[in-house]
């Protein structure tokens, strides 16, 4: 059967001391910053970054996945106890979550986000440990042409799926494209858009414009707005769900595997889409559509076992293909190859303990994420009684400590506070910043890919549809650039979109 | 949709501006593209598109809830505590490299806690004297981020 005697080898490099202790720490950070509002795993994965640097990377690896999947579980407490989502993924738990919180019900609502992330992030490293590695196979197959393709039509997967308009997701994801060609030309060696500053010459820094996109305008927007939170005082009981509830909870869980692992894979899409798509579905399908967002438990398990469902999903390019589809994952890579590791196809081949030992590692995160979170859950509400204008200096600080710890120097610092404005202003007005640091994070590698597959071609551009999985591909990509334009599938998607809000 | 109608024209812009950066980087041909290449391309969908939301934008009929531009700030006062946090930032920033990261985050956390919602001195000082302290022991001792040492490094 697929790779048990690997998987046993993966746990006996889980099972040693110090790698417990990693995967534990990482866990409780990542649940920490998930609780935090403003501060994501990002966040927490750049804070470790200089420590990751003085143990194995297989250690290192199991801590920052363990953050990864952490924030999952500690974004849904904050939505459901405060009504503010402590995570971008977590935003469509509020709807339901906090509603049956209201009613009593905060206990439930706990217990089963918690177990069906669990489940969801269970499930998915199966099926993360059966189609990695014969997808790193196939992936071998794959050469300049299809890595560019799948690119875009990751790209445009997540412009499709982003919650405003359309137009406005693609200019992102344009400007986006832009902002990664920024550096040293790697073919000729030109200065691209560095205007003679030093950190430019190699690339915008991920860490800074992330931080300065989510974490920093969110903290200026709410002391512009003023936040309002008003955290539950009744003691939190029952975790455990009733037959009744299970029972109501079995399919969206099901159902939000599937999505949040399938999503999960594609480049760009993630966590975050995965929850919205799951709670749209799971209103469709509802008997009972119209008391979505009164209180019903099937709008919290769906979501957040996609959301969690999706972390497997996620590895699934990275580990096979190398191209990192969420902007941990892109902080996942960079640790990787600070310490020499070749990532693509043949990862999992060379360094089966970084594989293996990272996939165990998951399984047994998420039981101690499953102790941490509902026995611990009062800790967890305690932080978010302490009031704002105490939290949100302590934030910036973080922000700041972790984007200096990458490289050292101020200078960083400073471009996470021009990207915090830009993200403030591009949440006044209405652009969303995910298609932009998506596009960003892919560029260079979709420019590489484009240059050499033209001059495979002598120039031509029809190497993208001659080739059959790059062809598929581009097809798809085209085809959902083109699909809202169509008038009857206009109103679906409105429709759609409703369900979601 | 007055917001729409400018924050379309500055795109516009930036979409020009990058264009006209990437052709002076080159282009090349397109079986051997240059530098300029990908992000031409970029810019040209920039511009594309900013002219689509432009028009739209004005096309739009101005309805009775949008259609006065409504201000940026809902409150002139927090508005201006964004503002203060920004330069907050800045300031510590370029204040770290000098005075390192002991005194520098403690006049940053100070300043905040007087300014986003003005706490007591007393919660202030000592808050923001034992937040830098913790700092400092958790990512300098505890996880070697090699923080600044500016005026301390003497000793």
């Amino acid at each position: 059967m697929f790779g048990f005697t690997d998987l046993a080898y993966g746990f006996s490099v889980i099972l040693t001391l110090p790698n417990l202790f990693y995967c534990f720490a990482g866990c409780v950070i990542g649940t920490l910053v998930g609780v935090l509002p403003g501060l994501g795993p990002v966040a927490a994965m750049s804070l470790l970054f200089p420590v990751t640097l003085h143990i194995p990377p297989v250690s290192a690896l199991i801590m920052m996945a363990g953050i990864y999947y952490g924030a999952m579980y500690g974004g849904s407490t904050t939505s459901i106890l405060v009504n503010i989502p402590g995570e971008a993924a977590s935003v469509v738990t509020c709807l339901d979550g906090y509603q049956m919180a209201r009613q009593g019900r905060a206990g439930v609502a706990l217990g089963m986000s918690a177990l069906g992330s669990f489940i969801g992030g269970t499930l998915s490293i199966v099926a993360l440990q059966m189609i990695a590695p014969p997808l790193a196979q196939v992936a071998l197959a794959f050469g300049f042409p299809e890595y560019f393709s799948l690119i875009c039509c990751g790209l445009v997967v997540l412009t499709f799926m982003a919650r405003g308009s359309m137009a406005k997701a693609l200019m992102m994801a344009a400007f986006g494209i832009f902002l990664g060609t920024v550096g040293t030309d790697l073919f000729t060696g030109v200065q691209k858009f560095t205007f003679g500053i030093k950190i430019l010459y190699d690339g915008l820094g991920i860490v800074p414009v992330i931080m300065g996109l989510f974490g920093i305008s969110e903290v200026l927007l709410n002391i512009e707005e003023g936040v309002t939170r008003e955290v539950f005082n009744t003691k939190i009981k029952n975790l455990f769900p009733n037959l009744r509830d299970w029972a109501d909870s079995a399919w969206p869980i099901a159902r939000g595997t599937g999505i949040g692992f399938f999503l999960g894979i594609l480049p760009g899409a993630g966590p975050v889409i995965s929850s919205f798509t799951s709670y749209a579905v799971e209103k469709k399908v509802s008997k009972y559509p119209e008391k979505f967002g009164t209180g019903v438990i099937q709008g919290v398990a769906g979501p957040e076992t996609a959301n969690n469902a999706a972390v497997g999903g996620a590895f699934v390019p990275l580990l096979t293909l190398g191209i990192p589809p969420t902007p941990s994952m892109a902080l996942l890579l960079g640790c990787l190859l600070s310490y020499g590791v070749q990532v693509g196809p043949l990862l999992i081949k060379n360094t089966p303990d970084i594989f293996w030992g990272v996939v165990s590692s998951m399984y047994i995160g998420n039981m101690m994420l499953l102790i941490l979170n509902l026995p611990l859950i009062g800790l967890w509400v305690k932080i978010l009684k302490v009031p704002y204008a105490i939290l949100s200096p302590l934030i910036l600080l973080f922000c700041v400590v972790g984007v200096y710890s990458i490289n050292t120097t101020t200078d960083e610092v400073i471009l996470m506070v021009i990207f915090g404005v830009i993200g403030y202003l591009m949440k006044k007005y209405a652009y969303e910043a995910a298609p932009m640091v998506m596009a960003m994070i892919l560029s260079p590698l979709m420019e590489n890919n484009l240059r050499q597959s033209l001059a495979l071609s002598h120039g031509s551009f029809t190497i993208f549809f001659t080739r059959p999985i790059s062809a598929v591909l581009m097809i798809t990509a085209i085809t959902l650039l083109v699909l809202p334009y169509l008038p009857w599938l206009k109103r679906k998607k409105w429709e759609g979109l409703e369900a979601a809000e | 949709m007055e917001r729409e109608k400018w924050s379309s024209l500055v795109w516009l812009g930036v979409g020009i501006f990058i264009c006209i950066g990437s052709l002076r980087l080159s282009l090349g041909e397109f079986h051997n593209p240059g530098p300029g290449f990908l992000s031409f391309f970029a810019g040209l969908v920039i511009m594309g598109l900013a002219l689509v939301l432009h028009v739209r934008s004005r096309k739009a009929r101005p309805d009775a809830k949008q259609g006065k531009s409504e201000p940026i700030w809902r409150d002139r006062q927090k508005g201006f505590k964004m503002i203060l946090t920004v330069a907050a930032l800045l300031a510590y920033a370029v204040a770290m490299n000098y005075l390192g990261f002991l005194i520098s985050t403690f006049l940053f956390l100070a300043v905040l806690l007087k300014t986003i919602e003005p706490q007591r001195w007393s919660v202030a000082l000592i808050g923001s004297l034992v937040a830098s302290a913790a700092f400092y022991i958790i990512f300098e001792i505890g996880l070697r981020s090699q923080l600044p040492k500016g005026l301390l490094q003497i000793f």
